[in-house]
């Protein structure tokens, strides 16, 4: 059974939760692990789920729904076990004990093969954007999906004030069925202004316009939406955001927010309502991709 | 602030009752010209509202269906004015009627229109109570006050008329309280309140007016056209009120 070095593994745990987790804090007592292993596999999840208590900790690495591999971290132990054949079984253990607590983070699963140890001390070394593939941006609809970016492409950079910060890259915030990689000469400035909207912000600050001036059952139905659009690595809730919001995600949600909104409110004041909130969180590049079939409908 | 000098000026007519001829006169011309004036208001602003919503916004068609019905509304009310002021004896049921029927029916399709948009926002149960306060509303409108009306003697016209103008408020009130619903907790759910309340104020005028004109107590300086002339200008903040509200935005 392949090993991997205490020090070398944690270094890889400490990076991938750096992000916001998706889940945090459930107990075996009340949360099966079948069903949520089923649901994450549903969801083409990238990342890593854990759960911690006396008998070690175990984690399992989900990449696009697909198991990849477990990991057993037994105490006192100074490698790590990794079960390939069975990677749930590091879980089953855990779960065993009604304590145990178990968090749900999205991120990059180490590589297969032998490559996981030597690649473990360089991932752990850097922040998780730098660690992970470059950002796989997907432009806005109507536009055509472009493939995503290769594993070494450089990545638009988040702007000093923080906006891009909550973008996780590499293939944990890839949308399913998106093509595969494109060079770096393909990062276009549509890309770089996707990336640099400050998402996490941006669309609650949306909902809560669309609250403000249609009321909480339409901000209700939106939020839905958009988290339907963020599934499953982020989730909005009033003002707050759970879980990083990738740029190609945060793109889809507000465009199922423009959408919704559109339906009820009409295209006019939907574009009203997002030209204004382009000039607030100053990203009129990126929203004026959604603005294309709003612009068509007012002739 | 022309909705609010009209309502000003209805509060000054139809309140007071001068006792000199020449006084009653002017009494009796005003009113009829606030009422006129009111619904032209009410139609003017409905349009404005309408304007800034896109061609093909849903919303657009609802607006400017109640701004319509204003305008048949302001039309109709001019006729019959008109027909007062030209010394025509029979006042109800007349030509003026037909417009008044119009708008009441332009109103019926705007609102409807409007509920289609928001059901899906509406639950089951405030479905049921908007349908259930229709219900009620009918019941003691036609068993309480128009029983009498419409089991007497009166042409099939007339009757019709009476059962129309009564039954309007079973009708338009709930329509008009569920975008108000759908949209409680936002700025549009006010206005669309401000809607109701219009509506409501529009429907009463027009049950009072048959109640007591069958019974001959009407008069153009009856107070209670000061309830359409509210209603009309209730519609009219609300038309003013949602234009504000979106190009603020």
């Amino acid at each position: 059974m392949p090993t991997l070095s205490r020090i070398q593994a944690e270094a890889l745990l400490r990076t991938a939760r750096a992000g916001r987790p998706l889940y945090d804090d459930l107990r075996p007592a009340y949360t099966r692990l079948d069903p949520l292993v089923a649901l994450l596999r549903r969801r083409g999840f990238t990342g890593l789920m854990s759960a911690a208590g006396r008998p070690g900790e175990g984690v399992v690495w989900f990449d696009h729904g697909r198991l990849h591999s477990g990991w057993l971290l037994l105490p006192e132990a100074r490698d790590v076990v990794i079960q390939r054949e069975d990677p749930l079984a590091a879980l089953r253990a855990l779960w065993a004990d009604a304590d145990a607590i178990v968090a749900v983070h999205p991120g990059t699963p180490p590589l297969t093969g032998e490559g996981a140890d030597a690649a473990a001390p360089a991932r752990a070394t850097g922040p998780p954007a730098a660690a992970a593939p470059a950002q796989s941006v997907t432009p806005l609809a109507p536009a055509p999906v472009r493939p995503a970016a290769p594993a070494q492409a450089p990545r638009a950079m988040p702007p000093p004030d923080g906006r891009g910060s909550v973008a996780v890259s590499g293939p944990a915030v890839r949308a399913r069925g998106a093509a595969p990689a494109r060079s770096a000469a393909e990062i276009t400035t549509a890309d770089a202004a996707l990336a640099a909207v400050p998402w996490d912000r941006l669309l609650p600050e949306a909902l809560a316009r669309v609250r403000r001036h249609r009321g909480s059952p339409l901000a209700q139905q939106l939020e839905e939406a958009a988290n339907v659009a963020l599934a499953l690595d982020a989730a909005v809730s009033g003002r707050d955001v759970l879980g990083p919001i990738a740029p190609e995600k945060g793109a889809a949600a507000l465009q199922a927010i423009a959408e919704g909104l559109k339906r009820v409110a009409g295209a006019a004041f939907t574009e009203r309502l997002l030209w204004t909130l382009a000039r607030d969180f100053s990203c009129e590049a990126a929203v004026k991709h959604l603005l294309q079939p709003f612009a068509a409908e007012m002739g | 602030m022309f909705p609010a000098l009209l309502l000003a000026a209805g509060l000054a007519i139809f309140l007071p009752a001068p006792v000199d001829a020449g006084a009653r006169f002017v009494q009796h011309l005003l009113s009829l010209s606030v009422q006129v004036l009111a619904a032209a208001t009410a139609a003017a602003t409905l349009f404005q509202a309408a304007r800034t919503y896109g061609p093909r916004d849903h919303e657009r068609r609802v607006w400017r269906l109640t701004a319509g019905a204003a305008l048949v509304w302001a039309v109709g009310l001019l006729i019959y004015a008109l027909r007062e002021w030209f010394g025509q004896t029979r006042s109800y049921p007349s030509s003026a009627d037909a417009f008044l029927v119009g708008a009441f029916l332009l109103l019926l399709a705007a609102l409807a229109d409007e509920f289609r948009l928001v059901n899906p926002m509406l639950t089951a149960q405030q479905r049921l109570v908007l349908a259930g306060s229709g219900v009620l509303l009918w019941v003691v409108v036609i068993g309480g006050f128009m029983w009498p009306l419409l089991s007497s003697p009166l042409d099939p016209l007339e009757k019709g008329l009476d059962l129309f103008y009564a039954s309007t408020i079973a009708l338009l009130v709930p329509l008009a309280l569920g975008p108000a619903m759908a949209f409680r907790g936002g700025a549009s759910g006010y206005v669309w309140l401000g809607v109701a309340v219009g509506v409501a104020g529009l429907t009463l005028a027009s049950l009072g007016f048959v109640y007591l004109t069958f019974y001959e107590l009407y008069t153009d300086v009856h107070p209670l056209n000061l309830l359409r002339v509210a209603g009309l200008v209730a519609l009219s903040a609300s038309g003013a009120w949602h234009r504000r509200m979106i190009e603020a935005v």
